[in-house]
């Protein structure tokens, strides 16, 4: 549009104008798949309105006809300067691209998973028309953003890693999920079937379609990530999406899912009856969870071998760190219950499920802690910065709202003559939370001393006058005739030397060699820049001159 | 954690065989078992699968036979007539001398992914006494619960 007559439009310009035009672009887009799924569906119910004055043919034909052309009207002016945008524009267009790419497969896949699933499993009132109508509706546009995006001419330059991995994140998300329930329906059949009073066995519609979720999402994933050859593609953008959606959250999922697992197996006394139940109804979900959790977490575990190192680097420090949580969350739950047993003669279920979660949160959790985290084997201290800095902002922060809680609580005890029960029963919740922080930052607060001694110790190892700026500014007051001197000391290394000229008598040549050496040894152990007043007499006079902004160059030697 | 990809590829394999063999397991026991045998007419849960069959049938004089109230006429939610093909599960049955709890399951249109968000299935209470070695309803789930024409007053 910026044609011949609009020479002059700045850069910024350019920018919002791409910015508008892309947005207007992905609206129409999402007008016009939602207009032709209506349309679909209603030619597929031969245009009979669902119930009289019903409007969704209206809806559907406004929709696709005011969209097509807009869209095709857009489309015919965005892509004849797309193969020459600036990077920061060329990036607004795959931005735009990737949000397109994938809405417009998660509505046609969602819907067409849905479709075989509702055949397979036929239920009441819902027909067939709609799901089909949207899945076609969405296909085509995501057909025509596919060849778009493969097509060489208009294929996205900047983070052209985008729309694949957005896509392949989703697949992985709905395989995970569709996965879980599959396993969940499963074992619930296997381990604790429900007696049917009345109707066929429920489970078995369920089942099926749960099948087909977990098999279409599979297939999915599988064409995305392995067909689109996404897995082989190694970007920022793609090895942040694998640390943190493919290899952290399952990770950490899986600890969690076990944890809880394990502490509801665990043969304490003093469960109640309905424990059986409590299993019955939730260890099918946990099993299931961390069954398709380890899988997801160690395929790609395996995979991260062929990144960068920092990637599998990184992934292990954010699994230690989610491990060390729920460790210490498991801590705190089994000090709550300590107190608990102190502060009363009888064991209540709460008190023994806090202590039987505690337990299995501990258990877990600290052991995911030691083998990620391998506090026993040195490491680079470097490379944890970081994470230590993150762990003191997060303890501090647990540790504040847990010291509210406790002062809250005691005030609440002595003030308010209708708190009832013991104050250790008031706050040993807060208190559990309070220890487990407590000992974990002690903890990091030395691994943190360590590092820092360490770096330091590497640090003067390595680059010793650390204090000196690049280069040394010498301001020399003399009068003329000490030129000869002032060429000698612009040969000296590392030294900016400016010369103003003073009123007063031509030197004697005889004292240039000790000036010399007195100004050069002044110089080479000067921490800053020095002015220096030769007199009538040819005496030097030093004044140490104060740092200029930016000069220090080497300010990590001194914290 | 250096990796040993061969290592790995046997136990992603194994675990997968593992999820696919347990689903098999679940299709398989699930495809064996019969249909819900009616139970004996002397116990709590034989007189609630009379009592909701009749109900889902649309029979109330039949229905009035197993409760305890005798003047019922109608189904308190005339909606609920429409759901011809009830599903009910049994949850659990408590008994306390001549009382009986029992917890059941109303499965509505299982959809995939309804047991992870707890929607389609909605567990209810059936409360009876015995009289005269008979369980009676003294209490029904809204879905299938008569009332009388008192109560019914102002619908």
């Amino acid at each position: 549009m910026s044609t011949a007559s609009t020479p002059r439009s700045t850069p910024a310009v350019n920018s919002l104008r791409q910015l508008i035009l892309h947005g207007l672009l992905f609206i129409v887009l999402m007008v016009l798949g939602s207009g032709l799924s209506t349309l679909i569906t209603m030619a597929l119910r031969g245009f009979v309105p669902t119930y009289p004055g019903s409007s969704e043919i209206a809806v559907g034909l406004s929709f696709t006809l005011i969209a097509g052309p807009l869209v095709w009207f857009l489309w015919g002016q965005l892509k004849q300067k797309l193969p020459a945008l600036p990077p920061a524009d060329s990036a607004i267009w795959t931005i735009q691209a990737a949000a397109v790419y994938v809405i417009a497969l998660a509505m046609s896949a969602v819907s067409s998973l849905r479709l075989f699933s509702e055949l397979i499993n036929p239920t009441r009132a819902t027909d067939w028309q709609p799901t089909l109508g949207a899945a076609l509706g969405w296909g085509l546009i995501f057909i025509w953003q596919y060849r778009i995006l493969k097509s060489p001419k208009y294929a996205p330059v900047q983070l052209a890693s985008l729309p694949g991995a957005l896509a392949s994140a989703f697949a992985l998300v709905l395989f995970a999920i569709s996965a879980v329930t599959l396993l969940q329906l499963a074992l619930v059949e296997l381990i604790a079937p429900q007696q049917t009073l009345i109707g066929p066995a429920s489970a078995l519609p369920g089942l099926s379609s749960a099948a087909v979720w977990a098999v279409g999402a599979g297939v999915l994933w599988w064409w995305q990530w392995i067909v689109q050859r996404v897995h082989l593609k190694v970007d920022g953008f793609t090895d942040f999406l694998f640390i943190l959606l493919f290899v952290a959250i399952p990770g950490v999922l899986t600890l969690l899912s076990a944890s809880v697992l394990l502490g509801l197996l665990l043969p304490l006394p003093g469960g109640a009856d309905s424990a059986f139940d409590e299993l019955a109804g939730q260890a099918p979900l946990l099993l299931a969870a961390v069954l398709v959790g380890s899988m997801t977490w160690l395929y790609h575990h395996a995979k991260s071998a062929s990144r960068p190192a920092h990637v599998a680097e990184a992934a292990r420090q954010l699994i230690s760190g989610g491990a060390l949580a729920i460790g210490a969350s498991g801590l705190g739950m089994v000090v709550n219950a300590l107190m608990a047993g102190i502060g009363s003669d009888y064991a209540t279920a709460g008190s023994v499920n806090v202590l039987r979660y505690g337990l299995g949160l501990l258990v877990i959790g600290g052991a995911a802690w030691v083998y990620f985290f391998r506090p026993q084997r040195a490491s680079d201290p470097a490379n944890r910065r970081i994470y230590l800095v993150l762990f003191f902002g997060i303890s501090a922060v647990v540790a504040l709202i847990s010291l509210l809680v406790i002062a809250y609580r005691v005030f609440e005890f002595l003030l308010v003559s209708t708190a009832s029960g013991s104050l250790l029963d008031l706050i040993r919740a807060p208190f559990g939370w309070l220890i487990a922080t407590a000992a974990v930052a002690a903890y990091h607060f030395a691994l943190w001393r360590s590092d820092r001694v360490r770096l330091a110790a590497e640090q003067s190892k390595t680059a010793a006058p650390v204090h000196r700026p690049a280069v040394i500014t010498l301001m020399v007051v003399a009068p003329q005739g000490y030129e000869p001197l002032l060429d000698e000391l612009h040969k000296l290394p590392g030294i900016g030397l400016h010369w103003i000229p003073a009123v007063g008598p031509m030197p004697e040549q005889t004292k240039f060699s000790g000036l010399l050496q007195l100004i050069t040894a002044r110089a080479q152990s000067a921490e800053s820049g020095l002015l220096i007043n030769i007199d009538s007499d040819g005496q030097a006079q030093f004044t140490v001159l104060a740092l200029a902004a930016g000069q220090e160059f080497s300010a990590a030697g001194r914290g | 954690m250096t990796s040993n990809f061969s290592l790995v590829r046997w136990v992603l394999a194994g675990l997968g065989a593992l999820c696919v063999a347990l689903v098999i397991a679940a299709l398989i026991s699930v495809a064996m078992r019969p249909t819900a045998p009616l139970l004996p007419p002397n116990t709590a849960e034989g007189v609630i699968q009379r009592y909701v069959m009749a109900v889902a049938d649309g029979d109330i004089a039949e229905a009035k036979g197993y409760v305890a109230n005798a003047e019922v006429t109608q189904l308190c939610d005339a909606y609920t007539s429409d759901s011809q093909d009830l599903n009910v599960d049994l949850l659990g049955t408590v008994i306390t001398g001549n009382q009986a709890v029992v917890t059941v399951n109303f499965v509505d249109n299982p959809g995939a992914f309804d047991s992870i968000f707890g929607i389609g299935s909605y567990p209810e209470t059936f409360e009876l006494r015995k009289t005269a070695d008979e369980w009676k309803i003294e209490l029904a789930p809204w879905q299938v619960n008569l009332c009388t024409d008192k109560e019914m007053i102002g619908y």
